[in-house]
C-alpha cells in the first residue's frame, strides 16, 4: 500500500484533482473540506494518521495556519509532513508557512504532476530522516 | 470525507472470465469489467443490463476494427488508410467505422457485424488469461458517443468454450496467440516432405512481411483462427520459428495517435478555477472567462494533437459546438476562427445586454446571463466529453468527469448574475 496523503481544501475541484492524481500514482488519499472535519475524523480514528497533508491556507472556520499549528501540537502528527496550498504567492505567506511547521508551499494554479513530485520528494526525505533514528532505537532497544 | 463504493474485484485464478460474465448476465449488471494480467496486458469489457456492450484491449497488438474488416474481407488496407487519414484531420469527429459507412465502403449492417465479431474474438482471447486480476466498476462508464452492442452472455460463453478447446492444441506452437511473431526458418527442415495447399502457401508467403498471425490474416483477408490453424503445424515442423513477442501495454498504432491520454486536463482545470476566482465580481468578465476557458482547452488540445503527430482541423470547435447545439445564443453566433472564440466580439455582445442601467431591463439582462452561462458551460462540457471519449480507461474517464463537474459546481456557486 502507498503512503497516505490527506488533502484539506474547501475547493471540491482541488480535492477531486488531487485524490485522482495521487491514486493514479499509487498513493492512498483522503480529503476534507476543512481542518475541523479532518481533526474530528483523526480523533475518532476514522482515518489513519497520514504521512503527508496538503493543506489549503484559505480554509473556512480555521485557516490553514491554525490547522497546521493544531496538527503540529498533536504528538501523533508530529512526523507528518505538511505542505501548504495557496492562491497567493507572497514572501510573508511563505514565512508564515515555515513558522507553523510546514515543509513546503505550493501556489495555485498547480500542475498535479509537480505536486506529486513535491510529495514524493518530501516523503523520501522523511524516510531518510526517520531511517537512522529507527535503526538507533532498534540497536539500543 | 470523500468515499467511493468498493468495486467487485478478485483474482482470475479463483474465477475465470466465463464465470464472471455469467454472473454479470444473471445479475443484469451494468458497468465496466477491468482485467489485468501480470505482464501489463489490460482488457475492459463493458456490460449493460447483463448484455455485453463493447470491449477493448489496451495492447499495441490488440484486435482492431480494421483487422476484423480486413479479415472478413469487408475493407482493404488502402480503404482503411484513407479513412484513417480523414479521422486524423478531426480527432474529435467521427470514428473509423462511421467514416467507412459514410463513404459507402461498408454498410451499417456490415459495421455492426464487424463490431460484434471484434467483441467475440477479443473476449475469447481474454478468456484464456489464467493469471491476473479482475475489477468490476458498476455504473455507466461507456465513453460518450459509443453506441453499445447488445450481445447475450450465453452466446459469448459458447464461443469462448469452443475457442478454448481449439486453443489448447494451438498454444503449444503459437504461445502468444494471434500476436505470436513468426519468421521463416533459414533452412528447409529435415524430415518428411512438406506439402502446402494454396491457402497455406498464401499465409506462409506473408510471414516475413507481416510477422504476427493477426497481421498475416488481415493481409490475406482470412479469419485469424483459420490462419493460426494453417501455420501452427508449420511451427511444429520447424519451417516457421517463433520470435519474441513485441506486444506491449498501450493502444494499437493508429488508436494510440488518436488517443488523448496525455491531455493534461487536471492542470487546465486547476488553472480555470483560479482564473474564475479572479472574475467573481463582474458578470461580463465571468462570461468572457467561460469563453476563454473553451479557448484554453482547444489550445491545449491542439498542442496534444501536435505532440501525437496530428494536425487538428481548424473547424473542430465550430463543428463540435454546432453538432451539440451550443453555437448560437439569443440570435448571436459565436465567432470562431481556428478553434478560438473571438472573445472581444463576444464581450461586446454581452455588454449590449448587461451594461444597461435601466431597472426595467434587469430581468432581461439576468435572462441573458443565465442563457449565455448555460450555453458556454454546455460548450465547455461538450469539449471535455469529446476529449474524454478518446481516453481508454473508464477509471480515468470517470475521475475526469468528477473533476470537471466539481469545477462547474464551483462556477455555479460563484456566478454573479446582474442585479
Amino acid at each position: 500500500m502507498g503512503n497516505l496523503v490527506m488533502i484539506i481544501d474547501d475547493s471540491l475541484t482541488v480535492r477531486k484533482i488531487m485524490e485522482a492524481s495521487l491514486k493514479r500514482e499509487g498513493f492512498q488519499a483522503v480529503s476534507f473540506p476543512d481542518g475541523l472535519q479532518a481533526m474530528d475524523a483523526l480523533a475518532r480514528g476514522e482515518v489513519p494518521v497520514p504521512d503527508l497533508i496538503l493543506l489549503d491556507i484559505g480554509l473556512p472556520k480555521m485557516d490553514g495556519y491554525e490547522v497546521a499549528r493544531a496538527f503540529k501540537q498533536k504528538n501523533r502528527l508530529g512526523n507528518t509532513v505538511i505542505i501548504m496550498l495557496t492562491g497567493r504567492d507572497g514572501v510573508l505567506d511563505k514565512l508564515k508557512c515555515r513558522w507553523v511547521g510546514a515543509k513546503d508551499y505550493i501556489t495555485k494554479p498547480f500542475k498535479p504532476a509537480e505536486v506529486i513530485a513535491v510529495v514524493r520528494q518530501h516523503l523520501r526525505s522523511q524516510e531518510v530522516a526517520a531511517g537512522p533514528a529507527m535503526q538507533g532505537l532498534s540497536y539500543y532497544g | 470525507m470523500v468515499t467511493e463504493a468498493r468495486p467487485l474485484e478478485g483474482s482470475l485464478d479463483e474465477f475465470g472470465l466465463v464465470e464472471i460474465l455469467q454472473m454479470m448476465g444473471l445479475g443484469n449488471m451494468t458497468g465496466a469489467l477491468h482485467l489485468r494480467r501480470p505482464d501489463g496486458r489490460t482488457g475492459i469489457i463493458y456490460v449493460h443490463d447483463g448484455f455485453l456492450a463493447t470491449c477493448t484491449e489496451l495492447n499495441t497488438e490488440a484486435l482492431t476494427l480494421g483487422h476484423v474488416l480486413q479479415q472478413l474481407d469487408m475493407a482493404s488496407a488502402d480503404q482503411l488508410d484513407e479513412a484513417y487519414k480523414l479521422q486524423k484531420q478531426n480527432p474529435l469527429g467521427k470514428r473509423i467505422g462511421e467514416l467507412l459507412v459514410e463513404y459507402r465502403i461498408i454498410t451499417e449492417e456490415q459495421l455492426q457485424d464487424a463490431l460484434r465479431t471484434q467483441l467475440f474474438w477479443t473476449v475469447r482471447e481474454m478468456a484464456q488469461w489464467q493469471e491476473g486480476t479482475y475489477e468490476f466498476l458498476p455504473g455507466h462508464h461507456l465513453a460518450a458517443e459509443s453506441v453499445p452492442l447488445r450481445i447475450d452472455v450465453t452466446r459469448v460463453v459458447m464461443e469462448v468454450l469452443r475457442y478454448s478447446q481449439e486453443w489448447d492444441e494451438l498454444q503449444h506452437f503459437l504461445p502468444d496467440g494471434m500476436r505470436t511473431q513468426l519468421k521463416m526458418a533459414f533452412e528447409i527442415p529435415r524430415g518428411p516432405l512438406l506439402k502446402f495447399d494454396l491457402h497455406t502457401w498464401r499465409a506462409v508467403s506473408h510471414v516475413n512481411a507481416y510477422r504476427t498471425i493477426r497481421r498475416i490474416a488481415s493481409a490475406i483477408h482470412q479469419p485469424e483462427l483459420e490462419v493460426a490453424r494453417l501455420l501452427a503445424p508449420l511451427v511444429e515442423r520447424a519451417l516457421l520459428i517463433v520470435m519474441e513477442s513485441k506486444s506491449r501495454p498501450g493502444l494499437p498504432g493508429p488508436a494510440q495517435r488518436l488517443s488523448l491520454e496525455s491531455f493534461d486536463l487536471f492542470s487546465l482545470i486547476s488553472q480555470m478555477e483560479q482564473e474564475w476566482l479572479r472574475r467573481t465580481e463582474d458578470p461580463i468578465n465571468q462570461l468572457a472567462g467561460l469563453a476563454l476557458f473553451i479557448n484554453w482547452t482547444m489550445k491545449n488540445l491542439t498542442e496534444t494533437c501536435e505532440h501525437n503527430g496530428i494536425h487538428l482541423s481548424p473547424d473542430t470547435l465550430a463543428t463540435l459546438l454546432k453538432r451539440e447545439g451550443f453555437f448560437r445564443m439569443n440570435g448571436y453566433s459565436l465567432k470562431i476562427y481556428e478553434n478560438q472564440i473571438d472573445i472581444e466580439d463576444f464581450t461586446q455582445h454581452c455588454r449590449r445586454f448587461l451594461d444597461r442601467k435601466d431597472g426595467r431591463q434587469v430581468t432581461e439582462a439576468a435572462d441573458f446571463y443565465e442563457l449565455a452561462s448555460t450555453t458556454l458551460m454546455g460548450a465547455l462540457r461538450a469539449t471535455f466529453q469529446a476529449i474524454n471519449a478518446r481516453i481508454a480507461s473508464p477509471h480515468e474517464r470517470m475521475q475526469n468527469e468528477e473533476v470537471w463537474e466539481a469545477l462547474f459546481l464551483g462556477f455555479q456557486k460563484g456566478e454573479r448574475p446582474p442585479q
